[in-house]
């Protein structure tokens, strides 16, 4: 699988013989290397997590937050080069400006979706200037079209998802997500559950410490993208921690 | 001058707009329609200067169709209304701005019928019954006294008779002919032309 593209890799204009794009995949192995983020989509919202890593206890708690807002009713939450995404999310906060001042109205996430997809691409085509590496998923809620989730990746690719996972631990995540009925769960079972997603892929020798980012967008928040209030934070981490030892527990680690 | 009526009730718009197309003393034709059908739910009524109401109403009719077509799903009629507006508002400090005053009605299940009243400045305005141009004043007083959001089609079309024979009574400007079409959740229909004729019978 890791084939050296020797020759080939060394511009986004640049086909290999087998037809792939080596800066783009490169770019994809970025967002590998970073932090897990889980969104869930379920009955009446969408929630995302995100495995904030720390990586000196002396950095301020809460900074460099990777969950943004895209107006008031778009939560985007994002993996791979931190300082790419920053960009993506100013554009995509752009587009959803420029759209309200053209339509008068909230810019329907698919819309965004697709703009910041096509953003994305433009970027891999061209040897002046390198692909993104950074994935991202946005997800919003409104009463008639209900929740919505889509993921952009680095080649400029976008799916609509019940659930989606980025990062290095994102097969793991992808596995705990197949065993949830996503369809029928509420935003407070979805909250949990992602919470939990996180601590069980979160692998304890690599990275130790992580801050554990929480957001919501759905019924309950009104279509409002927003943190998870401090309750429903403590709740929730309470529970992701318990059903962590209980899983333990249950002897699905090697012994 | 041309004149523009529209009423929008609970489950259906109606607009009517004269047919005549005049330059100066000289009518060129009793049989123009002034209705542009931008999608299978958006119906603009438009008066103003010659040209202007075609070449503003055909431009944002195929732009609204582009949406459709990039997107896979219609402009709603309120995102289709500023649209609209944006575009007149674009137009209105550039060199040579459109001279256009219309009546725009939008059917959505989301949103219901809706009546959105539009000028050559720009401003619009949502509103359940709105019109333009002399025959308008005349016509305003009566949508006040009759209008109610329970009317049906019938009832809403007898209100817009009402209208044009008062506008034919006493517009100095002979308007003989109102097309008239309503636009509801099963699409756009033609009734029928008001004539002059007809009312004075």
């Amino acid at each position: 699988m890791s084939s050296i593209g020797t020759g080939y890799d060394l511009s986004a204009s640049q086909f290999s013989p087998d037809g792939r794009v080596f800066q783009v995949e490169y770019a994809m192995k970025a967002v590998e290397n970073s932090g897990t983020a889980v969104a869930l989509r379920g009955k009446d919202g969408v929630v995302f997590a995100v495995e904030k890593l720390v990586t000196s206890k002396l950095y301020e708690a809460g900074a460099n937050r990777r969950i943004f807002n895209i107006d008031t009713h778009i939560g985007m939450a994002v993996a791979g080069l931190l300082a790419d995404s920053r960009q993506i999310v100013e554009t995509a906060r752009t587009e959803a400006s420029n759209y309200r001042a053209e339509y008068g109205g909230n810019i329907p996430v698919k819309y965004l979706a697709d703009r910041v997809a096509m953003y994305k691409h433009a970027y891999t085509l061209y040897s002046a200037v390198r692909p993104f590496g950074c994935s991202v998923a946005l997800g919003s809620y409104d009463e008639i079209d209900g929740p919505q989730l889509y993921m952009v990746d680095p080649s400029g690719v976008s799916f609509g998802y019940l659930g989606c996972a980025m990062g290095k631990a994102r097969q793991a995540a992808k596995t705990e997500m197949e065993k949830l009925k996503l369809k029928d769960m509420t935003c407070l079972e979805l909250i949990k559950e992602a919470a939990k997603i996180i601590y069980i892929v979160h692998d304890e020798v690599k990275d130790k410490h992580f801050e554990l980012e929480l957001s919501w967008v759905g019924a309950t928040t009104q279509g409002r993208h927003q943190k998870v209030s401090q309750e429903v934070f403590a709740e929730v981490e309470r529970y992701a921690k318990s059903a962590l030892e209980d899983d333990s527990d249950s002897g699905n680690d090697d012994m | 001058m041309e004149c523009v009526l529209g009423i929008a009730c609970n489950d259906f718009v109606i607009l009517a707009s004269d047919m005549t197309n005049a330059h100066s003393i000289l009518v060129n034709k009793q049989d123009e329609d002034k209705m542009f059908k931008l999608s299978d739910r958006l119906l603009m009524a438009v008066t103003g200067e010659s040209g202007d109401t075609t070449q503003f109403a055909e431009y944002i009719e195929k732009n609204i169709q582009l949406y459709k077509m990039r997107n896979g799903y219609e402009l709603s009629p309120p995102a289709a209304a500023n649209f609209t507006r944006r575009n007149l508002a674009d137009s209105l400090r550039s060199r040579s701005p459109y001279m256009v005053n219309f009546l725009l009605a939008g059917y959505s299940e989301r949103t219901g019928p809706e009546l959105y009243w539009m000028d050559y400045l720009a401003s619009m305005i949502k509103t359940p019954f709105a019109t333009h141009g002399y025959g308008g004043m005349f016509s305003i007083g009566i949508m006040d006294r009759y209008y109610r959001p329970d009317l049906t089609e019938q009832e809403a079309y007898e209100i817009l008779k009402k209208c044009v024979a008062e506008i034919q009574k006493r517009l100095i400007i002979n308007l003989p002919n109102f097309q008239v079409k309503v636009l509801d959740k099963d699409g756009i229909h033609a009734l029928g032309v008001i004539k002059s004729q007809n009312l004075t019978a």
